[in-house]
């Protein structure tokens, strides 16, 4: 026998003192009296001593088991195999509920995919008896335990499952199952105790993405469990999804007629069935002009569709600009909004890290690499691009603090505190721009630069000398830092060389390419620095990387025309990438390094998850705008917090793959719609006793009532005790004494 | 000391008994011996006072009491007889054990009392025992009778010689302002003790709970029937004894060193009611059988009425004794 509350048992058990303390209490608290007619006393207990005895302990003895009996009872007792006893069960049902954002699809009576099934959770509780149990894991990112451990308040559970909500978080069975098995581990029930899984999902493609694999640690999960699923939805339901919006550059300088005020939206289209349709498309924001919604013809089948917006800044001046592109309603609307957040800026402020230099400035082929740069990218005084000339071993932190892009052209230079600041800064959110110090052969500095990045780069120490050199591929990998340079990327390269580089070694150089010479080793490549803990990347900089210095003793590339676009685009891009990473998707729990003092983020419709450590409390699973405020409450920065497009697909799913896919966990049933509770009712061989055991204390405590009434010699009434005695021969009503 | 007797012995008897027992009389309901004139009958029949009645002469009687005046009237020879008035000794015994101690009643401050009682402020069986033998004292005072009264426990403890001087009267309330002892009655060596002390015959009042062996009891009256004495029991017991009314349990604690015994007296009320009434029942039928006066007094009801009912039914018995 189990209970199903073990601890009111064990207090049922101890308040059996009770009774004796109060017996034992109460027999000490009685003054003794004085009697004289002892020996009749005396006589008459010889005589009812052993009656007493029995009936004192049959009272005390049903007083001791209405308390235990009773403690039992609350303890709601399973009996396994009793037989005559089997008039319930006591069992434990999970529920494994997709709350993602694939459910909340709604049919074509306007129900989500969650209501149906909160309903079919609701209709198997209803089918528990008194002693079972139900727990409840929601498989919204990240997924959660919402009633864990099993409660055996069946109607608790029931109003929890009414209250849930469709997040905007991709749905992740795999984490709800690995948090079911973690669960399972610790559960004390023993091996006797019948265990049900009820996964319930649409398991559309959105929920379910079949291309992955399940843990291998859930592959024995139905070994204590019957595993039982929804039968995959069949149903083609279309949505349409706002995939992405694109801005051609994210960090935007409106004084630049470059065309990056270009947005473009793509749309996506998912639900199976794909006939001739039409998608609306707005898209707003403070700070632009207003635009004219865009119309989107779908062809019959077609499922993605892009639509270009070109924006009108109606501001100046360094600030965010919050984009929100939206779409009519449809099946799913959660994804029908999406956001973007960009950068405004004025000036863009590069600090140089180079020696400085006194006098005229020396003729073309003797000029240093951070000359070079600079003629490229800020021909004129006044551009949008300012730069700032810094000593490499008096770097501080003032000097980043305002920094967009860093270049360190004679890194050497740089001491240990250097680099921590650099890393530092990039791992803020800055560009680092490094290129080897023309003048040496020997560059110990990369063991510094590569071990205070943390990159996984493996750089030569020694200049590779190219006699004749040795030019640019002429197909130049596609990246997304050089993508509006790409088309002609091939013909810029053409006539590049390189005659000095410093060797890298790439079989254990983890970068993205972005020129290849000839002879497959790069000219420049970027890379992201790793996180010190978990070897996570966490940093949110950037750091490019260019193999030749660029000198005319180095390279040709500083005389050729590819040259200004290229550093252009590095720095240009490099910051539209760094800031495209701080987009974030609903259901994470993003770091904020870039914002140190950041204190809590503030949804648009006012909600607000406090930030500690740099990270919020709380996942964030509602997509939307969220302001990072720090202590004071100023505003440090936007987020835009978009849904996963891939959750969002309404496409069905063969059964039997998803069945497959499932089996990663073990054999799965599909239950029935019409009546999901089915399987469970087939398996039962348990008895709870709380009922039964009520009605004993009900039984005991009448047999009480009575025994007690019956034992006390009181039942005859209040006056029995002052008739029956003995009478004097003379009778007088007089007061007593001597008269 | 006589002061204080004196004030001891109003307290005893309060104006109110004094009231209620002067119409009657005491009156031995045996025929006693008596060298003193009283108010009690004589079996001896001669030259009394009283003429009583005429039998026929049979050889040997005495001639000085043939009666002329008939012979010379019936030629028949008749002998007259007189009831000769003789005065009653009366011994009253007040039992003193431990369990006289006992009383459930609140003392009134008018009421009088011994040291025992104003101490437990409680009107005890031994009060009560006092005030009944100081009043039947005062009334066979008041007649000219001998009073003798007796006081015991375990044995005799105090015995004051009978006498019908006036200043008897205070010797029998100073012998009884005493307190019970620390004692159980036995009644049977008490028995031999008083009966070792009395040759004549004699009325013995014996006030006591007789908390003894229904048989000593039995044995001891057998004894005074023996010696032809007449007896009268007044079986004294407290209500709270007769009733046993408690309604918690408690631990009982035995005054006569029975030791303590935890009960809940409703469970026990009724097999204590059978022992004790059937003690007293023994008790009242080995009195009747010996044709003794057996009375059970209530400490909670008054001395007076109690003790006038017992004098007007002694009357009765006597009158119906004499004409009968």
């Amino acid at each position: 026998m189990t209970f199903v509350t073990t601890s009111l048992a064990i207090a049922g058990l101890a308040a059996i003192s009770v009774p004796i303390l109060i017996h034992l209490l109460s027999r000490q608290r009685r003054r003794p009296i004085e009697w004289a007619a002892m020996q009749f006393l005396v006589e008459a207990f010889r005589k009812k001593r052993r009656r007493l005895r029995v009936q004192q302990i049959l009272l005390l003895a049903v007083r001791c088991l209405i308390v235990f009996l009773l403690g039992a009872a609350l303890a709601r007792p399973i009996l396994q195999h009793t037989g005559l006893l089997d008039t319930g069960s006591g069992r434990v049902v999970y529920f494994l509920l997709d709350n993602g954002l694939a459910s909340g699809l709604t049919d074509e009576n306007g129900t989500t995919a969650l209501h149906h099934q909160i309903s079919q959770a609701k209709a198997i509780i209803e089918e528990l008896d008194p002693g079972d149990r139900v727990g409840v894991i929601t498989a919204a990112r990240p997924a959660d335990s919402a009633l864990m451990p099993p409660t055996s308040d069946l109607r608790a559970a029931s109003a929890l499952l009414h209250d849930l909500e469709s997040l905007d978080s991709p749905t992740d069975l795999s984490g709800a199952l690995m948090l079911l098995h973690t669960a399972l581990d610790r559960t004390d029930d023993d091996g006797n105790v019948r265990q049900f899984v009820y996964l319930l999902s649409e398991l559309r493609a959105g929920s379910a993405a079949l291309d992955t694999q399940l843990p291998t640690a859930l592959r024995d999960l139905d070994q204590h469990v019957t595993l039982i699923a929804s039968p995959p939805a069949q149903m083609p339901v279309v949505n349409v999804t706002i995939s992405a919006i694109e801005p051609v550059r994210n960090v935007v300088l409106p004084g630049m007629a470059d065309g990056s005020g270009q947005v473009t939206i793509r749309l996506q289209r998912t639900g199976g069935a794909l006939d001739a349709d039409v998608s609306r498309v707005r898209l707003s924001g403070d700070g632009i002009a207003p635009l004219e919604p865009r119309v989107v013809q779908w062809d019959p089948g077609q499922s993605q569709a892009s639509v270009d917006f070109l924006l009108n800044f109606a501001t100046t001046g360094d600030q965010q600009i919050a984009l929100t592109a939206a779409i009519d309603d449809d099946a799913l609307n959660a994804d029908n909004t999406r956001h973007a957040v960009l950068d405004l800026r004025n000036r863009i402020r590069i600090v140089s890290l180079e020696r400085r230099g006194f006098g005229f400035e020396p003729r073309l082929d003797r000029l240093s690499a951070a000359q070079w740069i600079r003629r490229a990218l800020e021909p004129r005084e006044g551009g949008p691009l300012q730069f700032v000339s810094v000593e490499p071993a008096a770097l501080s932190v003032g000097d980043l603090r305002t920094a967009d892009v860093v270049v360190a052209t004679r890194p050497d230079l740089l001491g240990e505190d250097g680099w921590k600041l650099l890393r530092q800064y990039v791992d803020r959110g800055g560009l680092l721009l490094v290129t080897p110090p023309a003048q040496l052969n020997v560059h110990q500095w990369t063991d510094r630069f590569v071990k205070a990045l943390e990159l996984p780069w493996r750089i030569g120490l020694e200049v590779l000398e190219r006699e004749g050199g040795v030019f640019l591929t002429d197909e130049q990998p596609r990246t997304e830092l050089l993508r509006l340079i790409a088309s002609d990327l091939d013909e810029l390269s053409r006539p590049v060389f390189a005659s000095r580089l410093l060797p890298m070694d790439m079989q254990q150089t983890q970068a993205t390419e972005l020129l290849m010479l000839s002879d497959g080793t790069p000219l420049v490549l970027a890379g992201t620095p790793r996180s010190v803990e978990n070897n996570v990347n966490e940093s949110r900089g950037l750091v490019v990387f260019m193999t030749a210095a660029p000198e005319l003793a180095w390279t040709n590339l500083p005389s050729k025309p590819l040259m200004v676009p290229l550093l252009h685009e590095l720095v240009r891009q490099g910051l539209s990438s760094i800031r495209a990473n701080q987009r974030i998707t609903a259901g994470e729990q993003p770091a904020l390094f870039a914002h140190r003092a950041a204190s809590d983020l503030v949804s648009s419709d006012g909600r607000r998850i406090a930030v500690t450590d740099g990270r919020p409390h709380d996942a964030l699973t509602r997509a939307g705008l969220y302001e990072v405020h720090d202590a004071a409450a100023n505003t440090l920065t936007t987020l835009a917090v978009n849904i996963a497009p891939a959750s969002a697909s309404s496409d069905t799913q063969p059964a039997a793959a998803v069945d497959a896919w499932l089996g990663g966990s073990g054999q799965w049933t599909l239950f029935d719609m019409d009546d999901p509770a089915a399987l469970l009712r087939n398996v039962d061989s348990r008895s709870p006793l709380a009922g039964i055991l009520l009605l004993i204390v009900i039984a005991l405590v009448l047999l009480e009532t009575l025994l007690a009434r019956w034992f006390s010699y009181s039942y005859e009434g209040e006056g029995a005790v002052t008739s029956g005695g003995l009478r004097p021969t003379i009778h007088h009503s007089a007061a007593g004494g001597a008269t | 000391m006589a002061e204080s007797a004196t004030t001891r012995a109003e307290n005893y008897l309060a104006p109110e008994t004094l009231a209620q027992l002067a119409p009657f009389e005491l009156r031995a309901k045996m025929i006693v011996e008596g060298v003193m004139s009283g108010m009690h009958r004589s079996p001896y029949q001669g030259m009394a006072v009283e003429f009583a009645q005429h039998r026929q002469y049979v050889a040997g009687d005495d001639l000085k009491h043939l009666d002329w005046k008939v012979y010379g009237r019936s030629d028949k020879l008749y002998l007259k007889q007189y009831q000769q008035e003789t005065t009653l000794d009366v011994i009253v015994l007040v039992d003193s054990s431990a369990s006289m101690g006992f009383g459930s009643l609140a003392v009134k401050r008018e009421w009088g009392g011994t040291i025992a009682s104003a101490a437990k402020n409680r009107w005890t069986k031994f009060d009560h025992a006092t005030a009944l033998a100081v009043a039947i004292s005062y009334v066979c005072l008041h007649q000219q009778d001998r009073v003798g009264v007796g006081v015991f426990a375990n044995e005799l403890r105090t015995m004051v010689k009978r006498s019908s001087s006036r200043m008897q009267w205070r010797s029998i309330v100073n012998s009884l302002s005493g307190e019970p002892v620390e004692a159980a009655t036995d009644i049977v060596k008490v028995t031999e003790q008083v009966l070792s002390k009395i040759n004549n015959r004699a009325l013995f009042i014996i006030i006591s709970d007789l908390f003894d062996d229904a048989e000593a009891i039995r044995q001891s009256l057998a004894r005074f029937r023996h010696r032809r004495h007449d007896v009268i029991l007044l079986h004294t017991l407290d209500r709270q004894e007769m009733m046993f009314d408690f309604s918690q349990p408690a631990p009982f604690h035995g005054m006569e060193n029975e030791g303590r015994l935890r009960v809940d007296p409703r469970a026990l009320r009724q097999a204590y009611l059978d022992s004790i009434r059937a003690h007293a029942d023994a008790v009242s039928t080995a009195a009747l059988k010996f044709g003794f006066d057996y009375q059970r007094l209530d400490t909670h009801e008054s001395v007076g009425p109690a003790l006038a009912y017992l004098l007007a039914r002694r009357n009765a018995q006597s009158k119906r004794s004499k004409f009968g």
